[in-house]
C-alpha cells in the first residue's frame, strides 16, 4: 500500500486515509451480507418488488398542493360587467357551434392560437359558472381552477406565494389576487404601457447626452 | 414675477425674522414661527436626545413636537407615532425582474406615501433599465422616458435600500444617527444626522439621498400616517432613504411599493417565517442579489421565472 500522491511529507494525512479506506470496506462488506449478492453484481429486474396495480378509480379532484400556506381568492364576480351571465342565457337555447360572437361578448379570443372557443371554459348549462375539461364545475371567483389545467407551473407558484399579488397585508389572513384580476382571460397578454416620468434631474446637473439626443430629435 | 422657491425662502426668511422678534420679546408659545416652530419647541428639539435613548415621556414629546410643527409649516393634522418592530419578524424581499415592466408605478407611490420632495431627486427606488444578458450596472438607464415601456431587449431591475444585515452605512456614520432595527430595517434619525453624508458614500447601491433643501410638497398631498423612524416630515440637511415603509409594514401591512405595483413582481414578508411567501421564492426561484461579493448581507432578493 503506497502512499497517496500528493501527500508529500504528511505521513499523518496517509495514515488517516488508509483507516478510512478500511472503515469504508468493513462497512461494504457488512452491506452485502445482508443482500443476497448477484454474481454479476445486477440484481435481475424480475427480483424488484412490484408496484401497486394502477388505480382504475377517476383521481380525486385537485383540491390544493401539499402544504401550501392557506389563502382565500379577492372575490371577482362581483367586478364582471355582465354578470350573471344566465340573466340572458336562461333565455337562449345553447348553441355550441363555434363562431364569432357579438357583443357585450369580445370580439376576438386571443389566447391559445385558436385552440379555444367559449365553452371549453364557460359551461353551457348553469352559465354563470366555468368547467374544468373533467366537467367540474367552478365559481368565477376560483377561476384559477380553470387556468391551472394549461398553466400548472405559474399556478402552483400562485398558490405558494412566488407569483401574482397579495392583497393589503403581509401578516395575518393571506388574500391574494386570482389569475383573472391581472390577466385578462380572452387577451392575456400584457400590452405595453406609458412608463411614470423619470426622476427629475437636478437644475445645473442636466445629462449632456440626454440633451444632444434632444436636439437630435429637434432638428 | 418671482418662482415659487424664492417665494419659499423668503417665507423661511420672514419667518425667522419673526421668531427672533418674539424672541426677543419673551419668547411666546403661540407666536411667530421659528423655523416652522414655536421658540419652546425649537429648544425642545434643540436638546433632544438619540432616539435609542430617548425616555418614553421624552419620544412623546418630541412626536407632539413634530405634529405641531406639521401643523404650522403645512397646514396639516398628522399623526406621528413610534411604532416598535415585531417580536421575531425580521423583514425581506424579493423582486421578479421578470414580471417587472419598468412602469415606475412604485416609484411614485413611494414618494406619496414617505412625503419625499416632489422637484427634486428625492426617490427611494431607482428603476434601472438594463440591456438584456447582461447585470453590469455601468449599463443602466435609469432616466428612460419611452413613450410605452417595456422596451425590447431590455429587462428592468429596480434599486432601493437593500436593508444589509451588515450595513457599511451605519458603521461609516460617526453619530450613530442610523442604525439596524431588530425587525432588519436600518433606519434614520433625522433629528440626530448631522448631514455628513459619509454614509451615502460607505452605501453599495446607491439607496441614501440627502435632503438639499426641505422636503416640499403639497399640503393636500401629505400623507399624516407618520413615524418617527419613517415618513415624518423631514427637514433639510439630512440623509434618508428607504425604511421599508415602517408605518405600515410594522402593523402587519404591505409597504406601498408593493401595494402599487401592478405585475405582482414584489414580494414582501417575514424571513423568520417558514410558511411566508419570501421563504417559498428564497427555496424555490434562482435568485441572486446585487453585488452579494461586497459581503454586505443584504436582505433584498432578485428572482425570475
Amino acid at each position: 500500500m503506497g502512499y497517496p500522491r500528493g501527500s508529500r511529507g504528511r505521513p499523518g494525512a496517509s495514515v488517516t486515509g488508509a483507516c478510512t479506506l478500511i472503515a469504508v470496506f468493513t462497512f461494504a462488506s457488512l452491506a452485502a451480507a445482508e443482500l443476497p449478492a448477484p454474481e454479476d453484481g445486477h440484481r435481475p429486474l424480475r427480483g424488484n418488488p412490484v408496484t401497486a396495480a394502477p388505480d382504475p378509480a377517476p383521481p380525486p379532484p385537485f383540491d390544493g398542493y401539499v402544504n401550501a400556506p392557506a389563502f382565500e381568492v379577492v372575490p371577482r364576480r362581483g367586478e364582471l360587467k355582465f354578470f350573471p351571465c344566465a340573466a340572458c342565457h336562461d333565455q337562449m337555447a345553447p348553441n355550441p357551434e363555434r363562431r364569432k360572437l357579438f357583443s357585450p361578448h369580445p370580439a376576438a379570443l386571443d389566447h391559445g392560437d385558436g385552440r379555444f372557443w367559449c365553452l371549453d371554459c364557460h359551461a353551457a348549462e348553469g352559465r354563470n359558472e366555468l368547467h374544468t375539461l373533467a366537467g367540474e364545475r367552478v365559481s368565477f371567483d376560483r377561476a384559477d381552477r380553470v387556468c391551472a389545467q394549461c398553466h400548472y407551473t405559474p399556478h402552483r407558484d400562485w398558490a405558494f406565494g412566488a407569483h401574482g399579488k397579495r392583497v393589503a397585508d403581509w401578516q395575518g389572513d393571506r388574500r391574494i389576487y386570482g389569475c383573472a384580476h391581472c390577466h385578462d382571460p380572452h387577451a392575456p397578454a400584457v400590452r405595453p404601457r406609458v412608463p411614470e416620468p423619470p426622476p427629475p434631474v437636478r437644475a445645473g446637473l442636466a445629462r449632456p447626452e440626454l440633451e444632444e439626443h434632444h436636439e437630435v430629435e429637434g432638428q | 414675477m418671482k418662482s415659487k422657491d424664492s417665494d419659499g425662502i423668503d417665507a423661511g426668511r420672514r419667518r425667522f425674522l419673526g421668531a427672533a422678534g418674539a424672541a426677543v420679546a419673551g419668547g411666546t408659545a403661540a407666536g411667530p414661527a421659528w423655523g416652522g416652530s414655536t421658540f419652546l419647541d425649537a429648544m425642545g428639539s434643540f436638546f433632544q436626545d438619540h432616539y435609542q435613548r430617548m425616555s418614553d415621556e421624552e419620544i412623546a414629546d418630541a412626536l407632539d413636537r413634530i405634529e405641531r410643527r406639521a401643523k404650522r409649516r403645512y397646514g396639516v393634522d398628522i399623526t406621528c407615532r413610534d411604532t416598535p418592530p415585531q417580536e421575531g419578524v425580521v423583514f425581506g424581499y424579493a423582486l421578479n425582474i421578470s414580471k417587472c415592466q419598468g412602469y415606475r408605478d412604485c416609484v411614485s407611490a413611494c414618494v406619496r406615501e414617505n412625503n419625499q420632495d416632489r422637484g427634486s431627486q428625492m426617490q427611494y427606488i431607482r428603476v434601472l433599465e438594463m440591456p438584456e444578458g447582461t447585470r453590469e450596472l455601468e449599463a443602466a438607464e435609469h432616466y428612460y422616458d419611452p413613450a410605452t415601456v417595456p422596451v425590447d431587449g431590455h429587462y428592468y431591475l429596480p434599486v432601493q435600500c437593500m436593508q444589509c444585515d451588515d450595513p457599511p452605512c451605519v458603521k461609516a456614520c460617526p453619530v450613530e444617527a442610523t442604525w439596524l432595527e431588530p425587525d432588519g430595517i436600518v433606519v434614520v434619525d433625522y433629528d440626530w444626522c448631522i448631514g455628513c453624508r459619509y454614509c451615502m458614500t460607505a452605501c453599495p447601491y446607491w439607496a441614501r439621498h440627502f435632503n438639499w433643501r426641505e422636503p416640499q410638497l403639497p399640503p393636500e398631498e401629505i400623507n399624516p400616517d407618520t413615524n418617527y423612524l419613517g415618513n415624518r416630515p423631514r427637514p433639510k440637511g439630512v440623509v434618508e432613504k428607504c425604511h421599508f415603509c415602517t408605518q405600515r409594514t410594522r402593523e402587519g401591512r404591505q409597504p406601498a411599493c408593493q401595494e402599487a405595483c401592478p405585475t405582482g413582481a414584489r414580494i414582501f414578508g417575514n424571513l423568520l417565517d417558514p410558511n411566508s411567501e419570501i421563504r417559498y421564492v428564497l427555496a424555490n426561484k434562482p435568485v441572486f442579489r446585487l453585488k452579494e461579493e461586497l459581503g454586505t448581507e443584504p436582505k433584498f432578493w432578485y428572482f425570475t421565472d
